[in-house]
């Protein structure tokens, strides 16, 4: 027999009722289309309904209450529609039933205070629910103005009847409904029972649909799609057939099977069809575990994009994982993958450093956990410090972020890390060409911990390379522990990273640069009521040695934050964030005297040491008030103040502001505008090695962005930008008058900058099986020292940015990603010649106008390609992750000859593949 | 303030990564080079190595400039002295960079002599173009704050004259002119102290050398002298050893940071050698790029091996400096 898929099937809402709340209890029942009763063949556009129509479908109308004048109704923007899952309507006992949902609709539209008032059975009202909350309307009007609505909708559920399977001329397994259905087969006693889990995860399998047909001449076990194919074609038609739905806990039961050789299909959406053959002897009873292979598959799945509720920050780009894992010349590593975003220059060598609208490295933070992390990346920029599998959301803030954050004068990276599993022991084992790295998390109690390290091992690979005379060493942990206390939840997270460059040849011996932090986080959240609570003490410990100079600074960092939530129109978000601490500084001093910074030419240096303590109060709030219905608003106002308790004695006042406003159903303006404040680093505010009198650094951010929602999921966003900058730390050569005495200034504010731009992100979401992006950035950064100096490009800027990531999902687990980049070469300082020193052999080249060169335009494409399977317990991912596919020889610096006559092109890193292979449970 | 990191790091993994090109070999001469250039007294009597000098001491300046040849004689080249004072702990041409642009005529000669007042030593003045000129030193009221003399030698050669070159200095060209060389030395002062106290130059003292056979097998050990000259036989390779005079480390106090603390010190004796053919051992070293031709620490052993080419002769070249402004040289001569 052969027959078409089934059609889906279609529930229908079937009556509506609407009451209004203007502030006092009055309730008039009324009538508007999205609320008339609904005649199955009714026009669906102006109304919630179901499409297509069930033809068996009936309702019950409600009594349409009579409008009070002046009341204009809420209208449904855009049909109401919920289908009857398929895992449901396979099941040999279908529910069929209404279900009733009592919501409001408020005065921007959108719905809440969402409530079931008839249940039909689980899955159904949460169909039901789901519905309701993504509809909007435009919002009723009482004498012009809007007005909550209090309504309900009912919908009907029938199931469809049930569907033919496919034929075997489709070369799928002969499992047809006969046609003198029902089924001949008595029931009787359970004979069958198990659960269907996710193969690799062990995640049980809720809907799915277990089919058990006879199976005479199959072997036991898995029947592999091959094999099914020719048994099928030897058989004629089942002479019964039985069928089950698994639960929520993907268990099942099939009652009333015959004895022998038992065929069980297992469908669902999203999976591989599993075929599994059982003997049943008389008066036993067959139990076992059945994993069946997601179609999609991929380790990183479970990871979500952060919940919506943040302020209008104007450009606050947010990606998923998964996405990120699977940008080529990533190594998977979904924190490398933000810097393909716009704003963010390429760094030479792909070393990871964030350079976010010209802004320097150290200009720009990152924050994990509320708490600011020394670095991101390890040497060489081959990972990050974080490992990928804890990362819940990692969302990248170019500029004008949110109150919370501080001390930057540029851009913000914010990791959320991820609360560990529970359902069940995970992990995985990841190697490749650069390092390997293992994860194991699972449940504690009522809690849950992760643990994972990374070690690398590529130097031992690039000792192969006969010119590297460096290569990066790196390792990492993390721990994390959460478990609920009281109404809260209470953790513990611990993370630490050591970094060392080891010397591959003669040429890197003596270059001894080491960089270490451990920190510890403890954090406590809870809820009540309208009220969010977290709080979170923090230690860290962070160490960074270059030769015979170092820097080891002790530090503490408690954040307090409170969140009110009064309705969908206003929250607060208001806390504290206290930094405090000492660095010991080991430096090389200036000897006799000295007027420029430490170790500042002189050949004649001495190490001291020194500390820096520091205390850094800050007090932070955020207003977000949202307005309007069909056209919401959305405005944040912010402050954040600092005091730069120690050393410097000084308090910066920043206020922010955000807005976001829906110009219509598909059009979006940001803007924003901000101050932001930040501290010099620990020598320059040294008094010995620095200049205590120093004052923060502080620029001025705004930007002003329009995005459009396009068809097919795809997106365009346009930014411009500007940001000034000034007391920007430079170094200088002055004597100032400091405690009666004629000392070097070391140091001055004396610096400014300007920085200002566009950006155009397009951009197709990770839901298809196409997905990218393409991130083209126009900007100029300019700085200048000292009042008499022009301004001149900063080292950094970047004139063209474009980055073009495109992944596609191939059938069997196929995946496959591109990444083209072309970007402006970096400023560079040309040298033609030098003066010998001859007290030390070396030449001082001669002064040229700084950064008035530029390198050659940089131009790269890398390759990703990765295959996932999935076994019952455990998923295998190989990847193959190449760089620089086509070799091209971009310079990233010039080296010059020692007397600067000549020089030639350093060349990024050339063809390099990585092949690699992780495994998970 | 907890970002320790910034783009030094950037640099540094950079540079750590990188491929390293070709460029030319620092320890080979294939042109007119300045390698040495120091002050030493007029008057050896009053201690020939003196790199420190009183107001009112006499001074000769010393270059020591080759070719491929070996040292260039004094009517091949034309030059230009030009000094400069220098404050404490910056490096050697920070006075001259900061008058730049000047006129050459614009620039004085410097002052002569002892002068009953301190004075003060014009930035920048002239010192003549003789290749080794003499001057008395005045008495400068810069010594008193820890200056010391910035001197600046323009050397021209081929179809350049020393005032073209020096005026493209003077002028703040950075890309100066084919056939103009630049070299920049300190000519230490000090205050009327014990003269033990003064730095002097390190002296070479003899090269050991020690000619090796293909086998490995030691032919002959020959001692040599600035100018001498060495037949290298059969010798595939040949050892050479700095012996400096055992007391010539000399112990000194060092003023951190503007006089705050005082530490003591002894200098460090480093060797560069050069060469107009062969090739020089592998020495190692931090990042050095195309450098080679230094080694050696502390007095001990200043050590290479040099390895001859198919030229059948060979000129070494060898400075020995203590780190502060004391500077000495030797040339040797390789015969096959």
């Amino acid at each position: 027999m052969s027959s078409p898929a089934p059609d889906p099937r279609w529930a229908r809402l079937v009556g509506v009722g609407l009451w209004l709340v203007v502030g006092r209890a009055y309730a008039a029942p009324v009538d508007e289309p999205g609320a008339s009763p609904v005649e199955p063949d009714a026009d669906p556009s102006d109304r919630p309904s179901a499409s297509p129509p069930v033809d068996d479908s009936t309702f019950a109308p409600a009594e349409p209450p009579p409008i009070p004048d002046g009341l204009i109704p809420p209208t449904l923007q855009s049909p109401m529609s919920v289908q009857y899952p398929e895992g449901l309507a396979a099941g040999p006992s279908s529910p069929e039933g209404e279900v009733e949902v009592a919501f409001v609709i408020g005065i921007d539209g959108v719905t809440k205070d969402i409530e079931v008032t008839r249940r039909l059975h689980d899955e159904l009202d949460r169909i039901a629910v789901e519905a309701v909350t993504q509809a909007r309307y435009s919002p009723a009007t009482f004498d012009g103005g809007a007005v909550e609505i209090e309504t309900s909708v009912t919908f009907r559920f029938t199931p469809p009847p049930a569907p033919p399977l496919p034929t075997p001329q489709e070369q799928e397994p002969v499992v047809e409904v006969a046609d003198d259905a029902p089924s001949p087969v008595p029931t009787g006693p359970v004979r069958i029972r198990g659960v269907a889990l996710e193969g690799g995860s062990r995640q049980p399998i809720p809907s799915m649909r277990v089919v058990a047909i006879p199976g005479e001449g199959l072997p036991l076990g898995r029947v592999r799609r091959r094999e099914s194919r020719r048994w099928s074609e030897t058989q004629g038609e089942p002479t019964w057939t039985l069928e089950a739905t698994t639960d929520q806990e993907g268990a099942f039961e099939l009652a009333g099977v015959p004895d022998g050789r038992i065929l069980l299909i297992f469908i669902s959406p999203g999976f591989d069809r599993l075929e599994y053959a059982v003997q049943l002897t008389p008066s036993t009873l067959v139990e076992g575990k059945y994993y069946a292979t997601r179609l999609d598959n991929n380790p990183y799945r479970t990871v979500v994009v952060a919940p919506q509720e943040r302020p209008a920050e104007i450009t606050r780009r947010e990606i998923t994982t998964e996405e990120l894992t699977r940008i080529p010349g990533t190594q998977g590593d979904p924190l490398k993958g933000l810097q393909n975003f716009p704003g963010m220059a390429r760094t030479p060598f792909g070393i990871g450093q964030l350079i976010i609208r010209g802004a320097a490295p150290g200009d720009s933070a990152v924050y994990l956990g509320g708490h600011e992390l020394p670095t991101l990346f390890h040497f060489g920029g081959l990972q990050s410090v974080f490992n990928a599998d804890m990362i819940a959301s990692a969302a990248y803030v170019p500029s004008n972020f949110d109150s919370p954050y501080g001390d930057a004068t540029g851009g913000l990276v914010d990791i959320t890390p991820k609360t560990p599993r529970r359902d069940g022991f995970h992990g995985y084992v990841d190697a490749d060409l650069y390092d390997a790295s293992a994860l194991v998390q699972g449940p504690v109690g009522r809690g849950s911990f992760a643990v994972a390290a990374r070690r690398s091992y590529v130097d031992g690979v690039l000792r192969g390379f006969d010119a590297v005379p460096l290569a990066p060493r790196y390792w990492d942990y993390q721990g994390l522990f959460e478990h609920p206390v009281g109404p809260g939840v209470l953790g513990v997270r611990l993370l630490g990273s050591d970094d060392q460059f080891v010397a591959l040849s003669d040429l890197g011996e003596g270059f001894e640069f080491t960089s270490a932090f451990h920190r510890a986080d403890l954090y406590y959240r809870q809820k009540v009521g309208k009220w969010s609570l977290y709080a979170s003490p923090s230690f860290s410990y962070v160490t960074e040695t270059q030769g015979t100079s170092g820097e080891d600074s002790y530090n503490t960092s408690t954040r307090l934050e409170g969140k009110y939530r009064h309705d969908d129109h206003f929250d607060l978000l208001f806390g504290t964030e206290t930094r405090a601490g000492a660095a010991r500084l080991t430096l090389m001093s200036a000897v006799g005297g000295g007027f420029g910074p430490p170790g500042g030419g002189s050949s004649q240096n001495a190490i001291s040491e020194t500390t820096v303590p520091y205390v850094t109060p800050a007090l932070y709030a955020t207003g977000t008030i949202r307005w309007g219905a069909a056209r919401p608003a959305t405005v944040s106002p912010s402050v954040r103040m600092t005091a730069y308790a120690t050393p410097m004695g000084q308090v910066t006042v920043d206020p922010r502001l955000n807005a976001k406003w829906d110009v219509a159903p598909k059009w979006s303006l940001k803007a924003g505008v901000g101050l932001y404040s930040q501290a010099p680093e620990f020598v320059e505010l040294d008094e010995t090695f620095g200049n205590p009198d120093l004052s923060p650094e502080h620029s001025v951010q705004s930007s002003l962005g329009a995005r459009w929602q396009l068809p097919y999921d795809m997106s365009v966003e346009v930014t411009g930008f500007y940001k000034y900058l000034w007391d920007i730390v430079v170094d200088s050569d002055r004597l100032v008058e400091r405690g009666g005495q004629t000392v070097p200034q070391r140091w001055a504010n004396t610096g400014i900058g300007h920085s200002y731009g566009a950006e155009l992100l397009f951009r197709r979401d990770f839901s298809k099986n196409l997905y990218g992006w393409l991130a083209y950035t126009l900007s100029r950064t300019q700085l200048r020292e000292r009042d008499a100096q022009p301004l001149q490009l900063a080292p950094f800027d970047q004139t063209h940015i474009l980055n073009l990531v495109a992944g596609y999902k191939l059938p069997r687990n196929w995946n496959m990603g591109l990444r083209f980049r072309l970007t402006s070469g970096n400023p560079t300082t040309p040298l033609a010649n030098g003066i010998y020193d001859s007290t030390t052999g070396s030449y001082t080249p001669f002064a040229a106008p700084e950064l008035s060169g530029r390198l050659p335009a940089f131009h790269q494409l890398d390759l990703r390609v990765d295959k996932t399977w999935t076994l019952r317990l455990i998923r295998i991912m190989a990847y193959l992750d190449i760089q620089n596919l086509y070799n091209a020889q971009n310079a990233e610096f010039l080296l010059s000859s020692y007397d600067y006559e000549q020089s030639v092109r350093l060349t990024s890193l050339p063809f390099f593949p990585s092949l690699g292979l992780r495994l998970d449970f | 303030m907890l970002r320790p990191i910034r783009s030094r790091l950037l640099l540094a993994s950079a540079g750590g990564l990188a491929c390293v090109g070709e460029l030319p070999d620092q320890s080979l001469i294939e042109d007119t080079r300045i390698l040495g250039i120091r002050a030493v007294p007029d008057d050896p009597q009053r201690g020939a190595a003196r790199a420190q000098f009183f107001g009112g001491d006499q001074v000769r300046l010393q270059t020591l400039i080759v070719d491929p040849e070996g040292p260039v004689d004094a009517d091949r080249v034309e030059v230009y002295w030009l000094a400069c004072p220098l404050g404490p702990a910056l490096p050697l041409y920070r006075c001259l960079a900061e008058a730049v642009p000047v006129e050459l005529d614009a620039i004085p000669p410097c002052p002569q002599g002892p002068t009953q007042d301190p004075i003060s030593l014009p930035a920048p003045c002239t010192l003549g173009t003789e290749l080794a000129p003499r001057w008395t030193l005045p008495s400068l009221t810069e010594v008193a704050q820890g200056f010391s003399v910035e001197l600046t030698l323009v050397l021209a050669h081929g179809d350049m004259s020393a005032s073209q070159c020096a005026r493209a200095l003077l002028r703040g060209d950075y890309d100066t002119p084919e056939g103009c060389e630049y070299a920049t030395g300190e000519l230490g002062l000090a205050s009327p102290g014990p003269a033990a106290m003064l730095n002097e130059h390190p002296r070479v003292g003899t090269v050991a050398a020690t000619l090796w056979s293909g086998s490995d097998e030691v032919l002959s050990v020959v001692e040599l002298v600035d100018g001498g000259s060495l037949s290298r036989g059969d010798a595939t390779s040949i050892e050479l050893v700095v012996q400096p005079p055992d007391d010539d480390r000399q112990a000194y106090v060092v003023p951190v940071n503007g006089g705050e603390s005082f530490q003591d010190a002894t200098e460090t004796l480093r060797v560069q050698w050069l060469r107009t053919a062969g090739d020089f051992g592998d020495f190692g070293g931090p990042m050095g790029g195309g450098g080679g031709g230094g080694g050696g620490l502390g007095g001990d052993a200043l050590a290479t091996t040099w390895s001859p080419g198919d030229e059948s002769t060979a000129m070494l070249h060898l400075l020995l400096r203590d780190e502060r402004s004391g500077t000495s040289w030797a040339s040797i001569e390789i015969t096959r």
